[in-house]
């Protein structure tokens, strides 16, 4: 049968070389038959996966899949360079036919759980990653990004489950720990989020989030001062965290540092301007620091970037009340009540 | 050289500085007639300062000019020091008293005590104790006990003060300006419950009679100002038959601005004198008998929502303190036949003063020189719920000061108050300011994200959200209006019954003015009121405000427009309420009910058809015979009362004369009622 195909190989070639010498007579060079050159051809494209050069990969896994149709490893990888070079339906296309071909293909299900997770077919992606467990019961990325799946669904007890067999199977998986003390964070689970996240940092110091998210849930267990040092540890790691820095501003807020809040505020807005929380931040820490002004300024900046910014408009109502702008304040406030601001309904008895 | 001559210079001063300069000829050779002078000034002022009857104003103004030609002399710092403490302008005195002290720190066995007040009164709270302390330890001699509980009071005055500065409340303070104010005193602002008129005291050249009392300022007149739009007019001299020649001051309103009481210093005893306005003029105000007031001097007045209580200060005897809160309630006949002291839980062993009562009729306002006093009086609150006042509560600094915070009036609103102080930036003297209070901070809302999952880039927002925040404000409903004649349009005095509706009671009576027909009624919440205006020859108009405990304060504009007796002047009875879907009458309708049997019984010749009407649920048969069968059962009501059947007419018309929209709950409401029509007279 390996033969009959090679010869149809051969064949099909032989023809193809013809019909192309009627064309292009001078350029015509006889091709000697190589009988492993999709192997070849495959190979080299595994190769350029690993240099990256995707294109090229895909090129040659083109070259193969052409000599040998049934090549399952290279529908798999060419799946694998269109998954980095984001065409994710390429990529799952690819998977499907490797999947057709060979249904006990490696990691082909997480792969392509991968992708359709890319493209926010949640369900299209747990289906997938739970035959990739079924098959691969210690497959720690599977238990990680299903994980997340859970976590995106809000099921962060499903997820919690997911991140603790993960680091199970990989018991240095930082990612993991970070992840499951954000599930933990969000089950209110403070502390056991502050032992992830610290773990998390201590397998990788150089993760940055996971630095600002110990900082986060430091702040959300009131331990502001600690916090801040978590989040100069983020930045330390990442400079241009502007984040980090909207999260040190907030925390030095916590700790009435009103004046080293506007300067982290400030920083974030350095490196990226157009961040609205951060200008709707500076403009509470300039109230504190009695700049009303200042804070009318800042609110005005972050609600011309969204004009839905409910907080922003009850922050600027705060503000002008304090500059005797009665009228101005009452009409933010009902503008932040509109917009489903709560703390801005009982304001408004202040207003005639 | 010149740096040397001026570093002589600078030695020299400060040599001359540190000492005690007597007014001696020797310290002035050349300046023997300006010394003549000072000396003269001294003299004279001290003929006012060391007086039993003490002018330390005008004592000042002479201590000044001696001041002015030797500023280094121990004992004149420490009088201008001391004149200061007194006066009007006390937080001058510390640079005075200070330079005495340095020039000698035995000017005086008080100096360190009022080295202590002039820093308390600066807000120098610290240093004012360390004062305090040094004062007690100065102590020997008589009087021991009395100097060392003196010093012990500032000292706790001032941990006092400490406190309440860490948590300043947040207020606008601002000066009602110079339509209200003057350079001469004004004080004691009282306001009615709506904040249209605010009645003030005094003492400028336009006073009646324009004599000066013994201290040489204008006798106390009252005045009056009105808020247009948040502007308030120039104050006019209320004149007579309010003011007199000698001394007429505000001590209270009545929530509707028809009652005003006076306080009058007859016979050389303060008391509290009261008078109605009626139309524009206002009545001779007449004493107040006893038991309000007494030999003892009476101060401060303020009449509760329905009239029937009046809370006052009073030095009588067997108070608890120097001068105490009072509450004096009204009989059955109208007469003030009992009065009781307010009680330990707010009048202290030291003076209490100020009571203004607030229209929902249990938030009481005082001012004491004694719970967590920051210093003088304090402006304190207390609230009266199951049968006991509250604990008083501060109400703050900066409202509350180490100076006497004393007079304070609050709108109904409980938004703003009104008070008398003399602070910078003033028309000179005492003024009157109005507070706005801004309740707790409001919280600013930050925003933050994190990135929670580690493999994906999209951070997770999350709001630092700040709980909401209670806004405090008076439970309390003001209804207000003017009343007319309906066809005429002439503003009618009428009288305005005020009733529980659940008890059957009748809470208060008012009476609309009689020139421009204005009225006014606080309502607290947690009830269910009819109101009933009535005139004579006029049908009553009824309304029913059923408030909730939790509902706000809410200012209520109903005009009324009394319909005379005649055939087909046609009311609603807003306060005849049916079981739901039945024909029974519920018991709050009884006094609505007996309203309509005195008219009937006033005008017998009156014959009425009462009428039913339904909103539009449900079918039209089932509506009809439901309002047919509620008629019914008030002319039955009425029949069984007396009221002859031929008089009486039970008309059911269903859903067919809505008088609002069937499309709202507001409009169904309106339109389930029960009418009465005059159809012969």
């Amino acid at each position: 049968m390996k033969k009959l195909s090679f010869a149809i190989g051969f064949f099909a070639f032989a023809f193809c070389s013809v019909n192309a010498q009627t064309e292009q007579t001078d350029t015509v060079k006889a091709k000697i038959f190589d009988s492993n050159e999709a192997e070849k051809l495959y190979n080299s494209g595994v190769s350029n996966i690993t240099s990256k050069n995707f294109d090229a990969a895909i090129t040659d896994f083109n070259q193969a899949i052409t000599i040998k149709p049934d090549f399952d490893k290279a529908y798999a990888n060419r799946g694998l360079a269109k998954f980095e070079k984001k065409d994710f339906q390429g990529a799952i296309a690819d998977y499907n036919k490797t999947i057709e071909l060979n249904p006990n293909a490696d990691n082909v299900n997480f792969n392509r759980a991968q992708a359709r997770y890319a493209l926010k077919d949640i369900d299209g992606a747990l289906g997938d990653y739970n035959i990739d467990l079924q098959k691969n019961p210690n497959h720690a990325q599977a238990y990680y990004y299903r994980g997340c799946i859970k976590f995106d669904k809000v099921d962060y007890k499903g997820a919690i489950e997911d991140y603790t067999s993960a680091i199970a199977a990989k018991p240095d998986y930082a990612y993991a720990y970070n992840d499951r003390g954000s599930a933990k964070r969000q089950l209110e689970d403070i502390v056991g989020a502050m032992l992830d996240y610290d773990k998390a940092t201590q397998l990788d110091a150089k993760m940055a989030f996971a630095w600002n998210n110990l900082g986060s849930a430091k702040r959300k267990k009131g331990q502001a001062k600690e916090a801040i040092l978590d989040y100069t540890r983020a930045i330390q790691q990442k400079s241009d965290y502007y984040i980090a820095y909207n999260n040190r501003g907030s925390a030095k807020f916590d700790i009435g540092d009103y004046e080293g809040a506007i300067k982290d505020f400030t920083e974030a807005l350095k490196i990226k301007p157009d961040y609205a929380y951060a200008l709707n931040n500076r403009s509470a820490a300039k109230f504190k620091t009695k700049d009303y002004a200042g804070s009318v300024d800042d609110a005005t900046a972050a609600i011309k970037l969204n004009p839905d910014y409910g907080y922003a408009y009850l922050n600027r109502g705060n503000s002008k009340e304090m500059l005797r702008d009665e009228m101005g304040s009452c009409s933010d406030w009902n503008k932040a009540a509109t917009l489903g601001v709560a703390n801005a309904k009982p304001y408004l008895s202040d207003c005639q | 050289m010149k740096k040397i001559y001026t570093l002589l210079l600078v030695v020299l001063f400060a040599s001359v500085s540190a000492q005690n300069v007597t007014f001696e000829k020797s310290n002035f050779p050349d300046k023997k007639e300006d010394l003549k002078i000072a000396k003269k000034a001294i003299e004279e002022g001290d003929n006012y300062y060391l007086t039993e009857y003490q002018n330390y104003n005008r004592a000042l103004e002479l201590y000044l000019q001696a001041q002015e030609f030797n500023p280094n002399n121990d004992e004149l710092n420490f009088k201008i020091g001391d004149c200061y403490i007194h006066s009007g302008f006390k937080l001058k005195s510390l640079p005075y008293l200070e330079k005495a002290y340095k020039l000698n720190p035995k000017v005086s066995p008080e100096i360190l005590y009022l080295l202590g007040r002039a820093n308390h009164l600066n807000l120098k709270l610290d240093e004012a104790k360390k004062f305090y302390n040094k004062y007690k330890q100065s102590l020997d001699g008589k009087d021991v006990v009395e100097r060392t509980n003196k010093a012990n009071k500032g000292i706790d005055e001032c941990n006092n003060g400490i406190e309440l500065m860490k948590n300043p409340i947040r207020v606008f303070i601002d000066n009602l300006g110079p339509t209200v104010n003057t350079k001469d005193p004004e004080y004691t602002p009282v306001v009615t419950a709506d904040e249209d008129g605010l009645y003030i005291t005094s003492r400028r050249s336009n006073s009646t009679g324009g004599e000066l009392d013994a201290e040489g300022i204008y006798f106390e007149d009252v005045y009056v100002s009105y808020n247009f739009n948040k502007k308030w007019s120039a104050a006019q001299n209320l004149g007579e038959p309010i003011n007199t020649k000698v001394h007429d001051a505000t001590m209270g309103v009545s929530p509707d601005g028809q009652k005003l009481f006076v306080y009058r210093n007859e016979g050389g005893n303060g008391e509290i004198f009261e008078c109605d306005l009626e139309g524009d003029k206002w009545s001779e105000p007449h004493r107040m008998k006893s038991p309000v007031n007494s030999k003892a001097h009476e101060s401060s007045a303020s009449i509760s929502f329905d009239g029937k209580k009046l809370f006052f200060v009073s030095q009588r005897e067997g108070g608890l303190g120097d001068r105490d809160i009072y509450i004096a309630t009204k009989n059955v006949k109208g007469k003030w036949d009992d009065v009781e002291n307010i009680g330990p839980t707010i009048n202290t062993p030291y003076g209490d003063e100020g009571a203004f009562i607030m229209p929902d009729g249990k938030t009481l306002y005082f001012s004491s020189q004694g719970h967590n006093s920051m210093g003088g009086y304090d402006i304190f609150k207390t609230v009266y719920a199951n049968g006991k006042w509250s604990k008083p509560e501060n109400i703050g600094y900066p409202v509350n000061t180490p100076d006497d915070d004393v007079f304070f009036v609050m709108a109904a609103s409980g938004k703003r108050g009104y008070f008398s102080s003399i602070r910078e930036g003033g028309y000179g003297e005492k003024d009157i300011y109005m507070v706005s209070f801004l309740g707790p901070e409001k919280l600013m809302v930050l925003n933050t994200e994190d990135n929670l999952i580690a493999s994906q880039a999209a951070p997770v927002s999350e709001v630092v959200a700040a709980p909401v925040v209670a806004i405090t404000e008076s439970a309390l409903t003001i209804l207000k209006g003017v009343v007319t004649d309906a066809i005429t349009l002439k503003p009618l005095e009428a009288e305005i019954d005020i009733v529980d509706n659940v008890r059957n009671e009748s809470i208060a009576s008012f009476k609309s003015n009689s020139k421009t027909g204005k009225y006014l009624v606080s309502l607290p919440a947690g009830k269910n009121y009819g109101i009933a205006v009535k005139a004579n020859n006029y049908l009553f108009h009824s309304e029913n405000f059923d408030i909730p405990l939790s509902a706000g304060y809410q200012e209520v504009v109903k005009d009324v427009a009394l319909k005379n007796i005649a055939v087909g002047s046609k009311i609603v009875l807003k306060n005849i309420f049916f079981d739901v879907d039945k024909s029974t009458l519920k018991p709050e309708s009884t006094n609505e009910l007996e309203r309509l049997l005195k008219l009937l019984t006033d005008v017998p010749t009156l014959k009425i058809e009462i009428a039913g009407h339904t909103d539009s649920d449900g079918s039209d048969d089932h509506n009809n015979k439901l309002s047919q069968a509620r008629s019914e059962v008030v002319v039955k009501w009425l029949t069984e009362k007396g009221i002859p059947i031929s008089r009486l007419q039970a008309k059911g018309y269903g859903e067919t004369k809505p008088i609002a929209t069937n499309d709202t709950k507001e409009g169904k409401s309106q339109n389930r009622r029960t009418e009465f029509e005059i159809i012969a007279n």
